[in-house]
Order: C-alpha cells, then sequence, then structure tokens
C-alpha cells in the first residue's frame, strides 16, 4: 500500500516544493510507503490522498478540510518531518 | 535552469534596514520590480497571503523565501538574497528572527525544481550565510552560489 500525499503551500511553488524536496529525502531514506506531490491551497479541496504535509501555519486549514495533516515549522528539520510522517503511518496501522 | 540564472547582481542587498517584516519583503522584492520581473501586486500578494494565512514561507531558522499566487504577478522567474542590517520578526515562533530574507517569484516552479533543490542545500550550508554576512557587494556571493553548483555538478 502506497499512501498519497499533498505537499501544499499557499502558492503551491516554492514552501511547498523546497518542503517536498526535503520530505522526499526523509521518506527515500526511511523506505516509507508515501509517494508526494506539490501543491497549493486550491489544489486541498480537490485532493483526494491520504495526508497533507505542510507548513504550520496551515495545518488549521488542512484539519478544516477533514484531511490528516503534518505540520513542520522548519524545513531542515528533518527529525521533525519524521516523526510527523511516523505518526501518520502508526495512526494508519491502528486503523488497519 | 540554474539557481544562480535566477539571481541577478542587483537582486542581492546587503545591509538592509526594515521595520517589520512587511517592510523586508517589500525592500527585499523591490530590485525585482524594478528590474520588472515582479510586478507590485505580486509583492502585495506575498503580504496579503501572509496576514491571511501566517507566515508560510519561513522556511528554517533566521531565513524566509517570500513568494505568492505566480499568477499576481511575476513575469520573469527570479530569486532575491537580501540580509537585513538588523533581523525582524515575521511571527514564526521556530524561526524568528529573520536576517535573511529571500524572494522568490515562479510561474513554474516545476522548471526549477533543480534550482529549488539547490537552494535546499544551500540554506543548510552555514558557510552559505557565513558568505553573504562577510559580503560587502554580490560579487562573492553570487560566486559562491555558482561554486555551489559545479560542485553538486561534480557530485
Amino acid at each position: 500500500m502506497t499512501y498519497h500525499a499533498l505537499v501544499c503551500c499557499r502558492a503551491g511553488m516554492g514552501s511547498s516544493m523546497m518542503l517536498k524536496i526535503k520530505a522526499d529525502q526523509v521518506i527515500k531514506e526511511n523506505d516509507y510507503p508515501i509517494e508526494t506531490r506539490p501543491g497549493n491551497l486550491k489544489a486541498l479541496h480537490a485532493f483526494t490522498g491520504d495526508l497533507v504535509i505542510t507548513m504550520n501555519d496551515l495545518v488549521d486549514e488542512v484539519h478544516d478540510a477533514g484531511i490528516y495533516a503534518v505540520g513542520v515549522d522548519d524545513i531542515l528539520n528533518v527529525a521533525g518531518i519524521k516523526a510527523g510522517l511516523e505518526a501518520f503511518l502508526a495512526s494508519k496501522k491502528d486503523h488497519a | 535552469m540554474q539557481l544562480s540564472s535566477l539571481i541577478d547582481p542587483t537582486f542581492v542587498q546587503l545591509g538592509v534596514s526594515a521595520r517589520d517584516w512587511r517592510d523586508a519583503v517589500r525592500k527585499s522584492a523591490a530590485p525585482m520590480v524594478a528590474a520588472g520581473a515582479f510586478e507590485s501586486a505580486y509583492v502585495d500578494d506575498i503580504i496579503s497571503g501572509a496576514e491571511e494565512h501566517g507566515p508560510y514561507f519561513v522556511l528554517t531558522r533566521g531565513v524566509a523565501m517570500p513568494h505568492g499566487l505566480p499568477e499576481a504577478g511575476v513575469r520573469e522567474p527570479a530569486l532575491g538574497i537580501c540580509r537585513l542590517e538588523t533581523p525582524v520578526d515575521f511571527g514564526n515562533a521556530a524561526c524568528d528572527p529573520v536576517r535573511y530574507v529571500l524572494p522568490f517569484g515562479s510561474a513554474d516552479a516545476e522548471a526549477h525544481l533543480d534550482a529549488l533543490t539547490a537552494l535546499v542545500d544551500l540554506i543548510d550550508d552555514p558557510a552559505f550565510f557565513a558568505a553573504i554576512d562577510a559580503a560587502c557587494d554580490p560579487t562573492p556571493v553570487l560566486a559562491y552560489v555558482r561554486a555551489a553548483e559545479v560542485e553538486r555538478k561534480e557530485a
């Protein structure tokens, strides 16, 4: 099973691209079953995947859309990104 | 497209005084507006976006990359490098205060994936910021960016 993640910022072309680059490094190093694609807040409303990775400022908007959110306050905080993705994967295991 | 091709020497500003984060965004992006790469409406959009959604473009400790919706007024892809004289708070407790402001705009960020990947590596490189701190003019800053590109290509 591969989970689909939207890496999202308001504009979809700056923070989200850089966060995607960093999240992909973490996903590859840890062999997580997650595929990412970048997007903006408009893409969020049409998103039918499993989780959204975004800057902390936008987490509430993702929750409001009813999607699991991993919030990041610093794109270089690899440990924080890893912990967020592991919490998501654990939540899936709990519901399996 | 390489990162250095997005940075005109006039887009590098060293020792800019800013009252607050809005002033820092406007002053850091002013050379791109003057060069016609960004319309002033794009800078307005960056500020209104952050007012509405929070400072989503603060990337890491001390570093922000203000950007907005490209359709608001990006004519040419561009990146600026602005070192503030005195850091200002942007409203991200984990990363404030911000000293380095890197305004960015592109209508096709996927086309600049290599450039943005290079930028991620640079903002993770303390020597890059030491080079910005030591610089009195844009030349050594751009030289550092170009040298990092050559290093990446050879790696």
